[in-house]
């Protein structure tokens, strides 16, 4: 399955990240691995562009970040803070609203192949 | 939030790994906790990533580009923090590009300034050289000849007998009666005797004081020929300032040896004079006197201010001693005599009697050719060389001499302050310009009268620099330390004019009371027959005043403080009203402040002269 272009992926990319930690706090790795399982590897962002985002997502206040060295490897947990989920429903609202336009032009489909 | 501990970051992890995560923390350039935080964050990404069964390989080519990592990973923290701290690193960064383009152009202007040191482009010896009357041969010139009469006179460097037998005659009483100035001075029948002894050479020395170029060796330094005068120590010091062109402040080293030597000359002159008066020979005593001022006409080749000076100190042996002499002895003097001393006194150009600073403009700019880079235009940097700054050191601790050799410390400091001086002190151009203002507004007043002088404001260029204003003279350091201050060099000249005037008109009543018996009632009754003009009262601007009959004649000037005191002079146990000096205050201090100068007044008695 063909990735998404970083350009797609910039505005797309925080949003996914804020949608998975809506769930539950994840740590960095874990966020890598479910962004590439869920999104079928449409998502899946390089790994070294994930640790800036979560730090830019962090200085806005959208999600905290703790560390736990409970297990057998320290591990750093982030979860969703209420800024953050004020966030994520504006932004879901938006993404709604992209997709139903999109789909008015007939840019998406169920299939992709139906687009070629 | 509390980071794990880690004693880095491939405690657990492999090799490869470990530094591939150092690489990446080194490259964003964060402060040391926000590297480890970092560094824990991409230990736990990697230590999750194997022991899920990715290869150390897969798990760094999964990664991304590290490179690129960094530089997000920088902007993300840098996001991260706070907007005073981020404001504060942003003004901290500007600051240092600042500093440092300052810096780096601080550096590069002292580069220029490297290569770009002080050019010597002209050589003031030279240049002195070009405006001096030269001799067609040995004999056309008076030095030549001098070096010759000077030791026979005893007036020489030398520390020899003959020489302090002169020394113990010129401390002499110079008149009979009278005791010597010292206990060493010789008595007046010793100074008649050695006058005698001394004829031929005394001869010879007015002969010589009649030739026209003097041909001093400024230009080529003394020689071997010399050494009849001077001591080996000072010929080998002229030989050094004309063959090391590299000497800095050349001209203002010239060496005037001579100076003191001729200045004797003039003293032993007066003293034949009053010798060959006290004779009745008035001749004879005219040929002493027409011959200081002569020889004061030869020191003034060339134009530096201290031959001018020297010059001007001469003539002023002369004209008091002239004055002594008619008011002591008038008899002595015939009609011819007298109107040869008039002749004499009249004999000064108009142009050797009033201020030039030729010599000290050479001498200014050679100093500035010294100390300044040259553009080519005229104008340049202050750029001295480290022992040109010594030598300016040296200077303003008051001379040249001291060690040239500078300190190793002292030459950084010169290298390294040197960029900020060239942009603090005055340029080149700048500098003569003020120079020449300078100059210009003190030759502006060379022809003024004493009366003129006296009311003129002080001049304004140069008074900055004899303030208090640091800037002004740190700005002009080089006008600050060696302009010198002679305002007072005008007044000196006016004097010496008057002076001279003042003997014209003495003679003059002289020479009237041969013809016709009795003194003058005014001034006007000298002209045009005596005098070409009426003399004026060069303090009031008023016809001379003269008044009284016999021994009771004087002539006068109201002096100074314009009170006329009717030209008394104070007799036995008065009170002094009346000075032989054109200026009342500072050089006679014995004097009251306010009297008159009288300039002739026969009484018989020279008491006003000793």
């Amino acid at each position: 399955m063909a990735t998404i272009d970083g350009e797609f992926l910039r505005g797309a990319g925080p949003v996914a990240v804020l949608k998975l930690l809506e769930r539950g706090e994840m740590y960095g790795y874990e966020l890598v691995e479910a962004l590439e399982r869920r999104t079928d590897g449409i998502l899946a962002m390089g790994q070294s562009t994930l640790y800036p985002m979560l730090y830019n997502l962090e200085s806005k206040g959208f999600i905290a970040a703790r560390w736990d060295e409970s297990g057998a490897r320290p591990r750093k947990y982030y979860r969703l803070t209420a800024d953050g989920k004020r966030r994520l429903a504006a932004d879901a609202k938006s993404w709604h609203r992209l997709t139903v336009a999109m789909e008015a032009l007939g840019l998406t489909s169920s299939t992709p192949e139906a687009m070629a | 939030m509390k980071r794990p501990a880690t004693n880095g970051p491939t405690a657990t992890l492999p090799t490869e790994v470990g530094s591939f995560i150092e690489r990446i923390v080194r490259s964003t350039r964060l402060r040391r906790s926000e590297r480890d935080d970092v560094r824990a964050e991409l230990t736990s990404h990697f230590a999750e990533a194997i022991a899920k069964g990715a290869t150390v390989s897969a798990a760094m080519a999964s990664y991304g580009d590290p490179k690129e990592s960094a530089r997000a990973l920088r902007a993300a923290a840098i996001a991260k923090r706070s907007p005073v701290d981020r404001a504060l690193c942003s003004a901290l960064r500007g600051a240092a590009w600042t500093v440092g383009v300052v810096v780096g152009c601080y550096v590069l202007f002292g580069l220029y300034l490297a290569i770009m040191p002080p050019r010597l482009g002209f050589d003031p010896i030279k240049r002195l050289g070009e405006r001096l009357p030269a001799a067609a041969s040995g004999k056309d010139s008076a030095w030549v000849r001098y070096r010759s009469i000077l030791p026979a006179l005893g007036l020489t460097e030398h520390a020899d007998a003959s020489n302090q037998e002169t020394d113990r005659i010129d401390a002499g009483p110079g008149w009979v009666g009278r005791d010597p100035d010292t206990e060493e001075g010789a008595t007046w029948d010793q100074q008649v005797a050695w006058c005698d002894a001394h004829a031929a050479p005394l001869n010879r020395l007015r002969e010589t004081a009649a030739v026209p170029v003097f041909g001093f060796p400024y230009v080529d330094g003394l020689s071997d020929a010399d050494g009849t005068v001077f001591t080996e120590g000072t010929i080998a010091s002229s030989r050094r300032l004309i063959d090391d062109t590299t000497q800095l402040f050349r001209a203002f080293g010239v060496m005037l040896p001579h100076l003191a030597n001729m200045r004797q000359s003039a003293r032993v002159l007066a003293l034949d004079a009053t010798v060959q008066a006290s004779r009745g020979h008035g001749g004879a005593a005219v040929d002493d006197l027409a011959a200081i001022i002569a020889m004061s006409m030869q020191v003034q080749q060339p134009r530096f201010l201290i031959c001018d000076l020297v010059a001007v100190a001469m003539r002023s042996v002369a004209v008091q001693r002239a004055t002594m002499l008619l008011e002591s002895m008038p008899d002595a003097f015939t009609d011819a005599d007298l109107a040869r001393l008039q002749a004499a006194m009249r004999s000064v150009p108009a142009e050797l009697a009033m201020l030039d600073l030729w010599g000290e403009r050479i001498a200014f700019e050679d100093a500035v050719q010294c100390m300044y880079s040259d553009d080519g235009n005229g104008d340049g940097y202050f750029n001295p060389t480290a022992s040109g700054f010594s030598l300016l050191q040296r200077i303003d601790a008051g001379g040249y001499a001291g060690s040239s050799d500078v300190p190793a410390g002292q030459r950084f400091v010169v290298i390294a302050a040197g960029p900020a001086a060239a942009l603090w002190v005055a340029g080149r151009k700048d500098l003569m310009d003020f120079h020449d203002a300078w100059s210009e507004e003190l030759l502006a007043r060379k022809a003024w009268t004493l009366r003129e002088l006296q009311d003129a404001p002080p001049t304004t260029t140069d008074a900055p620099l004899r303030s208090g204003d640091w800037v002004m003279k740190s700005r002009y350091l080089l006008a600050a330390l060696l302009l010198p201050a002679i305002d007072r060099a005008n007044m000196t000249f006016a004097a010496d004019r008057a002076q001279r005037e003042a003997v014209d008109v003495a003679a003059a009543c002289v020479r009237y009371r041969i013809a016709h018996g009795a003194w003058p009632r005014d001034a006007a009754h000298l002209v045009p027959a005596f005098l070409p003009a009426e003399p004026m009262d060069p303090w009031s601007g008023k016809p001379i005043a003269m008044a009284g009959e016999g021994k009771e004649f004087r002539v006068w000037s109201v002096g100074d403080d314009l009170i006329d005191q009717d030209g008394r002079i104070g007799g036995p146990g008065a009170s002094p009203t009346a000075t032989t000096r054109p200026k009342s205050r500072g050089d006679v201090g014995a004097l009251p402040a306010a009297c008159d100068w009288v300039w002739f007044a026969p009484n018989g008695s020279v008491d006003r002269w000793f």
